[in-house]
């Protein structure tokens, strides 16, 4: 008996899902966070081109717009979140610089 | 510094990751179990979509439900993508600009080699998207590509671009898209309603506007700041893009 | 379908198209965006009030967009709860929109660091704009996936007016939004597959039409409940919201914690009204056990915090819960208690908005927001004292405000159901906004007088707006049969 590749996809689509909210929740670092959101997103969207297969062979081309424009929003999501990372990054480094500054200055 | 903290404050505690894997092992569970459930007969909107795609004006069905049936959804992706870029200017310029060694031989002499076969492909997904797999988002993105690789060498191309012309390239699909659909209110139909003929026609030139103008703002979303004026390169881009609208 | 009555009902779609398209002439006209930004408001709110009027007159209606129907096509529906909220976008958003303007050019006229404020006033009126648009389509939106894209368009624009104000602490608190926000988006995008994958279908009356209990219809609703709390910060989820609405600029306060929170919660309130039907009282009542706990762990918080704007920020984290607790109520009085929570939420949206425009004011004119400052502020701000002072009242649910209409409607409908626990909580949850509005006025209406700036910098249009919206939230409690008729009308 043989698995059906479709299941194959979809359970792999959700294991990304559930993958990405690990790191999400237990990663520390921004960037790390940020690519678990973005495995996430991609395992959303597998699951939604899996749900487009498999109904007697008629492939539904629904979905397959729906990752297509979820794409291009992700997309556009991670730009802000990686922009604005950078930006938090900068202060942090900053903060560090003076903190390490006036420490050194101490001494 | 933030990294090595965290991972002493979680070696401290040894419970919570092991609760964590349980609660995700169990949300993937439950999540299977979903998926595995028999559905009781529900056969998608396929066979819909086949009906009405005579009336859609294309013959490739995900181009007919993006560009068509729910252009509404692509109209206002376009808007996720346009306010994505005032999302990542309206961020305070960085404090310490790093100014990015020179590309080298190697990067600039494959950009040049590059950048016109992107532009290429761009073109033929963009026309080969009316009846098979392609469309306007994938020529988009190659087009944001060739963008991406611009400003990576920083190339003379861009500092020659005139200024305000990104903005308005960067609202170009929206106010494209919105335009098209008004024009359809004024002649007397649905908002965005595009039959037969004129859908086919209709749809061509929103796939060459939407395609020209993602590409600007995926380019721009890489650039990761405003271009301050004064200030050529970063966050200018895809000048040649106007050599992949000839086709 | 019908061609005479799509023509009618293409007033759907202008609350939408048109601050959208504003915002684009926004971002294009470089030079003037407040002209262009208080134009496109001003629009948007006569384009609002005409649906409402419309709706009001003739009754609701949908309208299918490129005149496909809906199982292909998306369509837009205009029914009593949904122009009720566009219309409360309307009234809040252009009291914020005048605030803002002259709040931009106080903050330009004072001066400070370079361009900064004119930079700020360049991308607040277009991210705004398109922030009002994605709200109105997300209330009139009757299309599962348009919802996701309208969640994500809210929540990218919430975040880059969180951002705005350029303080590393906004920057930070920004970044937690939009990760909780993805978080929440890709939950409600995953129950999306799913129940589009049982019913096959996008359209959500469609949907909820066929709905009958099953592993995936379960899995689906708890996958889209889990994110919109997300979206919403509903008790365990509010970790996000105090510092991003405290420290965000004071008409982008204003604008996250009145409106943006509505937006995720009325999409849970959608999704459940087809669900209840199907689930045991034991779901309902953890629903509104969250939210007392959200209304106990608010106030109390709110109670604590030292800085006014963190104080309003977490009593939004409290009334939040009154926003959920209403669910057990649902089933029972025909519509009462709907009408009640959408009740709610507009007074509370008013009064909200009212009282950070006000802190935002004070704020300014101080310099600081340390409450235990503040005293003597109603000698420099006396109009802006006092819609605070107004804004509370409506807040706590003292007679004659709207807030005090709808937790009437509330207790009612708990007594009537013998939910006493539920009674409870509300008693206490009203008791303990009292306490901390309370002493919040009592300083700001303290006869001493402190230090502050010596030259009055807040102008007359922020007194004024302000004051506008806590009157509209004092004014709720004296219409109240006008809006509640009209959760009769049907799409």
């Amino acid at each position: 008996m043989s698995v059906p590749p479709a299941l194959v996809y979809g359970l792999t689509g959700l294991f990304l899902f559930v993958a990405g909210l690990a790191g999400l929740i237990s990663c520390a670092q921004l960037l790390r966070k940020i690519l678990a959101a973005n495995i996430m997103a991609s395992g959303v969207f597998l699951f939604l081109v899996t749900i487009g297969h498999g109904r007697g062979g008629v492939i539904d081309p629904v979905p397959h717009a729906m990752v297509l424009t979820g794409i291009v929003v992700s997309v556009s999501s991670t730009a802000v979140v990686l922009a604005l990372a950078c930006r938090v990054q900068e202060t942090a480094n900053i903060h560090d610089l003076l903190k390490r500054r006036a420490g050194g200055d101490r001494e | 510094m933030t990294g090595n903290e965290s991972t002493g404050h979680r070696r401290g505690m040894g419970l919570v990751p092991l609760f964590n894997l349980v609660m995700l092992v169990a949300l993937f569970a439950a999540l299977a179990w979903g998926y595995l459930a028999p559905v009781s007969g529900s056969s998608g909107l396929a066979h819909r979509v086949d009906a009405a795609l005579v009336e859609s004006g294309v013959e490739s069905r995900v181009t007919a439900v993006l560009l068509n049936y729910r252009a509404y959804d692509t109209l206002l992706e376009c808007f996720v993508l346009f306010l994505g870029v005032v999302a990542v200017w309206s961020l305070r310029p960085f404090r310490y600009d790093r100014h990015d060694p020179s590309p080298g031989l190697i990067l600039s002499s494959l950009v040049r080699l590059l950048v016109p076969l992107m532009v290429l492909v761009g073109g033929y997904l963009l026309w080969a998207g009316s009846n098979q797999a392609g469309g306007a988002f994938q020529a988009g993105a190659i087009l944001g590509g060739a963008g991406v690789l611009l400003l990576l060498t920083s190339s003379p191309l861009l500092s020659a671009l005139p200024r305000g012309l990104l903005s308005c390239g960067i609202c170009l699909g929206p106010v494209f898209f919105l335009m098209m659909g008004l024009a359809a209110m004024v002649l007397g139909r649905d908002f965005m309603e595009y039959r037969g003929e004129a859908a086919a026609l209709a749809i061509v030139a929103l796939e060459v506007v939407t395609a020209l103008s993602i590409g600007l703002c995926l380019a721009a979303l890489f650039g990761g700041r405003r271009p301050e004026a004064g200030q050529e390169g970063a966050g200018k881009a895809v000048p040649s893009q106007d050599g992949g609208e000839g086709r | 379908m019908m061609g005479l009555q799509l023509q009618s009902d293409c007033w759907l779609i202008w609350p939408v198209i048109l601050p959208l398209s504003a915002a684009l002439v926004a971002f294009l006209a470089k030079g003037q965006p407040r002209l262009s930004g208080l134009t496109g408001a001003l629009l948007t709110a006569l384009a609002s009030g005409t649906l409402f009027l419309k709706v009001v007159n003739h009754g609701g209606g949908s309208y299918d967009l490129g005149g496909w129907q809906p199982p292909l096509g998306i369509s837009l529906r205009g029914d009593g709860p949904a122009v009720l909220m566009v219309l409360m976008t309307a009234v809040t958003g252009l009291a914020i929109s005048v605030y803002a303007g002259g709040y931009f050019q106080s903050r330009i006229a004072m001066g400070g660091k370079g361009r900064r404020h004119i930079v700020q006033e360049r991308f607040f009126w277009p991210l705004w704009l398109l922030l009002w648009g994605a709200l109105n389509g997300l209330f009139l939106s009757a299309d599962i996936f348009n919802m996701y894209v309208t969640l994500e368009l809210v929540a990218l624009s919430s975040v880059g007016l969180t951002a705005l104000s350029g303080k590393p602490a906004s920057q930070v608190a920004a970044m937690r939004y939009l990760l909780a926000s993805l978080l929440g988006s890709l939950s409600f995008l995953l129950g999306v597959a799913f129940l589009y994958k049982t019913h096959g279908s996008l359209d959500l009356a469609t949907i909820q039409a066929a709905l009958a209990l099953s592993p995936p219809v379960a899995l689906a609703m708890a996958l889209i409940s889990v994110g919109l709390m997300l979206k919403c910060a509903l008790f365990p989820f509010h970790f996000w919201l105090a510092p991003a609405h405290a420290n965000a600029l004071a008409p982008v306060s204003a604008i996250l914690s009145g409106l943006v929170i509505k937006g995720g919660w009325y999409l849970f309130f959608r999704f459940w009204q087809g669900f209840l039907p199907l689930v045991g009282d034991g779901v309902v009542v953890v629903l509104a056990g969250l939210g007392g706990a959200a209304i106990i762990w608010g106030a109390f918080q709110a109670f604590c915090q030292q800085r006014l704007k963190m104080l309003v920020a977490y009593s939004t984290v409290a009334q939040i819960g009154y926003l959920f607790i209403i669910f057990p109520l649902l089933a029972i009085g025909a519509g009462q208690g709907a009408a009640a929570v959408f009740y709610f939420a507009i007074s509370h949206s008013c009064a909200k908005a009212a009282l950070f425009l006000a802190a935002g004011s004070i704020f300014l004119q101080m310099g600081h927001d340390r409450i235990n400052n503040l005293d003597g502020v109603r000698q420099i701000l006396p109009i802006t004292t006092f819609a605070f002072a107004l804004a509370g009242l409506s807040l706590m649910g003292l007679p004659p405000t709207g807030g005090f209409i709808a937790k009437y409607m509330y207790l009612s409908l708990a007594v009537s159901q013998d939910s006493w626990w539920l009674v409870l909580v509300m008693v206490v949850g009203s008791c303990l906004t009292a306490i901390y509005i309370c002493r919040a006025v009592s300083h700001v209406l303290s006869p001493r007088m402190v230090a502050g700036r010596s030259q009055v910098v807040v102008g007359a249009s922020m007194e004024w707006s302000a004051l506008a919206l806590a009157l509209v939230a004092i004014l709720l409690g004296f219409i109240a049969p006008l809006p509640l008729g009209l959760f009769e009308v049907v799409g």
